[in-house]
């Protein structure tokens, strides 16, 4: 994996939950998703994108759970995103 | 799907939302009364609408957010925003990771352990990364 642009948020020494996390990963032999860096860097105000993102892609909705996933595939698709 | 819009084998309904979807990504700011009158006549709701805008919507800012700070694309996660839902799922991926240490380490024991944790991740939902 290519490292980051911002080396100082990537090896930023984490908090728990994610430092536990970041451990039993490596432990495991499971590459870190880069994404849980910039989750991990200010999880102060990342834990509310984080409830964010569930209930907009969990939440009780007409549109079901996979529906929603399209839409997000579509438009990452669409921002020639791979994510 | 993805690829083509115009010709994918869905319902009109749905192709109306994907084109909204498109035009929100594509050209958002003329976007207008029309565009949502469109959609409510292919009967999507207002709630449907809402929810579909604020899904693509934030999927535009984790967009932008990997691609300016070089988050690598890891194609074999698929599009379940599989790292993202690691973050969220919070501890539930912990004991997840746990799991999967203790499968690691008892598939290298012995043949039983292998078929069980094979079964775990089919149905833990999360596909495989590669190599």
């Amino acid at each position: 994996m290519k490292p980051m642009f911002l080396p100082k948020v990537e090896n930023h020494d984490a908090a728990d939950p994610h430092a536990t996390m970041f451990r039993q990963m490596r432990s495991a032999g499971v590459p870190i998703p880069q994404i849980l860096h910039l989750f991990a860097f200010k999880p102060e105000r990342t834990q509310h994108l984080s409830l964010f993102t569930q209930g907009v892609m969990r939440g009780p909705s007409p549109l079901p759970p996979w529906q929603r996933e399209l839409i997000a595939a579509f438009t990452s698709k669409l921002n020639q995103c791979l994510f | 799907m993805l690829n083509d819009l115009d010709s994918a084998p869905i319902s009109e309904k749905d192709r109306t939302l994907y084109a909204f979807i498109r035009k929100m990504v594509r050209q958002s700011t003329s976007i207008g009364h029309e565009d949502l009158d469109v959609a409510r006549k292919a009967g999507w709701s207002d709630e449907a609408l809402y929810d579909a805008i604020t899904v693509c919507s934030l999927f535009q800012f984790y967009n932008n957010w990997i691609d300016a700070t070089g988050v690598a694309d890891m194609p074999a996660l698929g599009y379940e925003m599989s790292g993202h839902r690691l973050a969220t799922e919070g501890y539930a991926s912990e004991r997840r990771a746990a799991s999967a240490a203790k499968s690691a380490r008892s598939k290298r024991s012995k043949k039983p352990a292998r078929a069980k944790s094979a079964k775990k991740s089919t149905t833990s939902g999360r596909p495989k990364r590669s190599k």
